[in-house]
């Protein structure tokens, strides 16, 4: 469960300070499907970050699981993404020099867990996302959904509660991104919270919730799927 | 667990610093010259004292010297002749202590053997003394001189082959033939492997220097436990009490073999701490060098750096990582370094008798200094990255991901 309040983020932009956030609300419950929309500059990477615990508000509650996590330092709130979420980019930010099993392996890594349990649980993962055959391959021998894929195994590598996607199938043709969404879908059914940023409605319609912003605001809720099929019109 | 995540982090930094293998060869070049010439040097300078100091334990720590003045040129045997004095030894030889005693005459007269001729090194010695110094002006081949011969000769290593004459062949210095008895061992010293020994009565009538001498050598008696012995340098005060009286003016040199070797091995500790301090600054450059490419590393990894914080890779995870890099470019400079650093130690060891005939030189190689090298390049790759390390552990994750 994610819970922000009255949340403000301003960062300096050259001699200005960008308004990113001012006085955002937003609940999400474990098991939800939640669609983030907005036009760009309207403050959802930045709401992204917060939720995903990478950045900390200027003001505001941000709380996980009822714990607030503003007051952690840095190398807390990199435990927390390591266990608790699983980032899935639009650039799919895999690391070149590793391969599809190392990449997987990363989150692994760094939460300590030894070499035999990683690689098991790494190669597990790849055959979930269907590629049990790509193991050994470098992120530049695959194609862009297969790479996707690769960061949703790695997204999925510490068995976090949450996944957040931030415009995932931005960078790919429709049919791999369709992939991709289904995937998440899947993983909504098994128990995972999906949080889907994103400015496509065809993405945003997989969603059980669709939240706008703008200007950093919160603008409507759409909670149905009749709702949402309504407002996607 | 520790140990799995240390061969991840291992292979993890070797993999990087494989992706981009120009570079990375390119700065370990940077430690490997450094690392290389300060291994010459020191291998070459230890095996310089090393070899000066087995030169000094062969002639003995005991042993005073008396020169003319202006005879200061360093070695053992570098007093040509040049200057040249009489002096009587009777009473030098009843200063306590004073075991043997002997004058030697160093001149240039003129040597054929066959068609091989030339105004060659030639040492007037008195066979007493090489007896008594036989430690160091040892046969190899024959015997030395003898008491009461007048025309034989031993010859030094380098001179014997030169002139082609081995034990039983016969010579002419001047006017008189010489029959050779002995060839001594190769010394450091080219003035002793350059040098014909003959009986010093001889040599002084053939060069019209009748009583003349270039050097006195005096062996003193060795200290004795539990025996009030007289160590080197309280003969050396009474012989240069004695000669000032003999000869009423000081104008002559007495000093202790002692003496010279802590002179030589000054000059040879300045010029290798000179010459060490130089390929020191060639070492910072190397490291310099490291933290040129960490830096970039670091920029071109911005992005990377960024999606391991957001998988949860914490500040230490980055700083051990960056570490690793440099300390293994490090690592991989300094064993190489000190590869070529001895390779260069050895051929200088090789050439050298080619460039400076008659000399000998000896390569130190200490397994310490090597695994000191490593162990210190390794630290210095390490340390020349800690500054970009830290900044990468430092980025804040979000400007990380957001960098182009």
């Amino acid at each position: 469960m994610i819970h922000l309040k009255n949340v403000h983020k301003t960062y300096p932009m050259g001699e200005t300070r960008v308004q990113a956030l001012r006085g955002l609300d937003l609940t999400i419950k474990p098991g939800e499907f939640v669609a983030i929309m907005g036009p760009s500059g309207s403050g959802k990477s930045t709401l992204m970050h917060l939720l995903g615990c990478l950045d900390l508000p200027s003001e505001g509650l941000v709380q996980l699981d009822g714990n607030d996590v503003t007051k952690l330092d840095e190398d807390r709130l990199a435990q927390i993404r390591g266990k608790k979420v699983g980032f899935v980019f639009q650039t799919f930010n895999l690391i070149p020099t590793l391969t599809a099993q190392e990449n997987v392996e990363l989150p692994l890594f760094f939460q300590g867990v030894p070499r035999r349990e990683r690689s098991a649980r790494a190669v597990e993962l790849l055959q979930k996302v269907g590629l049990g055959d790509r193991v050994h391959h470098k992120p530049s021998q695959l194609s862009g959904g297969e790479r996707q894929r690769v960061a949703i195994a790695r997204a999925l590598a510490n068995d976090p509660e949450i996944i957040l996607a931030d415009e995932p199938t931005g960078n790919l043709d429709s049919e791999s991104g369709e992939v991709i969404l289904k995937l998440l879908e899947q993983l909504n059914r098994e128990g995972k919270t999906i949080i889907l940023v994103t400015h496509n409605p065809e993405a945003a319609a997989y969603a059980h919730r669709i939240v706008r912003i703008k200007d950093g605001r919160l603008l409507e809720e759409v909670k149905t799927k009749e709702e949402i099929g309504y407002a996607l019109r | 667990m520790l140990f799995d995540s240390v061969v991840d982090n291992i292979r993890f930094s070797v993999r990087n610093l494989r992706h981009r293998p120009k570079r990375s060869w390119l700065t370990i070049l940077g430690i490997l010259i450094g690392v290389a010439a300060v291994i010459a040097l020191v291998s070459l300078g230890q095996g310089m004292q090393r070899s000066i100091t087995q030169e000094f334990e062969a002639f003995g720590y005991n042993v005073v010297m008396i020169a003319g003045h202006g005879e200061h040129r360093l070695g053992m045997g570098a007093l040509l002749g040049a200057h040249t004095f009489r002096l009587d030894l009777t009473p030098l030889k009843k200063i306590p202590g004073v075991e043997a005693i002997g004058g030697v005459l160093i001149k240039t007269p003129y040597v054929s053997a066959g068609r091989r001729e030339g105004y060659l090194l030639t040492w007037g010695m008195a066979p007493e003394l090489m007896q008594a110094f036989g430690n160091y002006y040892k046969p190899e081949l024959g015997r030395a001189l003898k008491p009461g011969e007048t025309q034989t000769a031993v010859l030094g290593s380098i001179v014997a082959k030169d002139l082609g004459l081995s034990v039983g062949d016969k010579f002419v210095i001047e006017t008189l033939e010489f029959e050779v008895v002995g060839i001594l061992e190769k010394r450091a010293d080219p003035d002793v492997n350059y040098a014909i020994m003959v009986p010093i009565a001889t040599l002084q009538e053939l060069v019209g220097e009748r009583e003349r001498l270039s050097l006195v050598l005096i062996r003193t008696a060795q200290q004795h436990a539990g025996h009030a012995g007289h160590d080197a340098a309280s003969v050396a005060k009474e012989v240069r009490r004695v000669v000032k009286e003999l000869r009423g003016k000081d104008d002559l040199n007495v000093h202790t073999t002692g003496e010279m070797l802590d002179l030589m091995q000054n000059l040879v500790g300045i010029l290798q701490a000179a010459l060490g301090g130089i390929a020191a600054i060639s070492l910072l450059v190397g490291g310099v060098g490291v933290m040129n490419t960490m830096y970039t590393a670091v920029l071109e990894r911005t992005r990377e750096i960024g999606v391991m914080k957001a998988v949860g890779a914490r500040r230490r995870h980055i700083l051990t990582l960056f570490l690793l890099e440099s300390g293994f470019m490090g690592l991989v400079g300094g064993l190489l370094g000190a590869l070529v650093g001895l390779g260069i130690a050895v051929g200088i060891k090789l050439l050298a008798p080619i460039f400076m005939p008659g000399t000998t030189l000896e390569v130190g190689f200490s397994p310490g200094l090597m695994l000191g090298v490593l162990g210190f390049s390794f630290v210095l790759g390490a340390l020349s990255g800690f500054l970009p390390a830290r900044a990468a552990a430092k980025l804040p994750p979000v400007e990380a991901l957001r960098y182009e």
